[in-house]
């Protein structure tokens, strides 16, 4: 296998077309102007199949995007012609960037607030509420195994924003993953959406 | 034992706790580009008790070790039939005299053990 080959591996799950999206894209600095070929497979008794959508950089393959309808063990190899450069087998998930949160809700009692969201549906995961009000420069965070965080010591009268992000646990999917997007910054004062909070500068 | 009667989330739970950081520890860093599936629940539990305690050439045995102490005594809780493994202790102290350096064979074992679990902790 070669070590000068950089991968970059990303799996997202797209919810309405029900698939992973993989994105696997190489630095191979060795092979300038080289037109590597990518062959994978999900199953080890099958055979290689070339990639069907690669992506190019100044003109050659740098990369190839797939799809992939469950969580599966992904076996590829990266070619100059026939000679194997990089060959691997991954689960998919092991790389999984989840989809960023969307549908945060507020519920505010006595000083504190409770946020939640649809979990996603796969396992293994950490939902992370950050908070500011409008007098704090840094955000602070506070994280749960699912969309259900409550903040305590919040003073209802001040303006706060609010975001949320999933990440994985390195105890399931290990240290190759990617947290979410950040969720749209939501601001709420005396416990109603508001648009007319304003940044400390 | 096939594994199927245990109650998987309570054996997730103290795999995310206990046993996955024991893991790290033994592990210490050292990346393996090592890979092996297991698809379902009971195949993923099978495996891990085969890697934990069975002993090959070169890695004479990982029973004595925290992480297996460990998930012995989490399977045997957790899994309703499930007698655990018997360590014989003055084999352990015969071996521990002898042995002290993790070899690389163990490191390998582990590292199955590690994307094992891992899938376990996903889809239970």
């Amino acid at each position: 296998m070669s070590a000068d080959i950089i991968l970059q591996i990303s799996s997202s799950f797209q919810h309405c077309l029900k698939v992973y999206s993989i994105c696997v894209t190489w630095n191979a600095s060795e092979y300038p102007g080289t037109n590597l070929t990518f062959l994978q497979k999900l199953s080890s008794n099958e055979a290689y199949r070339p990639c069907s959508k690669y992506t190019l950089q100044q003109g050659y393959t740098a990369g190839c995007l797939l799809e992939v309808e469950k969580d599966e063990v992904l076996y590829f190899s990266i070619r100059n012609g026939t000679h194997p450069l990089l060959s691997k087998s991954l689960w998919i998930s092991s790389y999984l960037k989840p989809r960023s949160l969307s549908d945060l809700s507020f519920q505010w009692h006595q000083g504190a607030v409770t946020v939640t969201c649809s979990d996603l549906w796969y396992k293994g995961l950490v939902y992370e509420i950050q908070h500011k009000s409008t007098f704090d420069a840094e955000w602070q965070s506070k994280e749960a195994k699912t969309c259900n965080v409550t903040l305590d010591s919040l003073d209802a009268e001040k303006c706060y924003f609010f975001r949320a992000r999933v990440k994985t646990l390195e105890s399931s999917y290990g240290s190759d993953t990617y947290p979410s997007d950040w969720s749209e910054v939501i601001r709420q004062q005396r416990g109603k959406l508001t648009d007319l909070c304003q940044e400390k500068s | 034992y096939n594994f199927t009667d245990c109650d998987f989330k309570n054996i997730k739970d103290i795999y995310q706790d206990v046993i996955h950081p024991e893991l790290n520890v033994y592990i210490n860093g050292v990346s393996e580009e090592t890979f092996l599936k297991c698809i379902f629940i009971p195949d993923c539990l099978i495996k891990i008790e085969h890697f934990t305690f069975k002993p090959i050439y070169g890695c004479a045995s990982l029973a004595k070790e925290t992480f297996a102490k460990q998930t012995n005594a989490t399977l045997s809780l957790g899994c309703s039939g499930y007698s655990g493994i018997q360590i014989n202790n003055t084999q352990t102290m015969k071996k521990r005299r002898k042995r002290e350096v993790k070899t690389d064979k163990c490191l390998e074992q582990v590292s199955y053990l590690i994307e094992l679990w891992r899938r376990f902790s996903r889809i239970s």
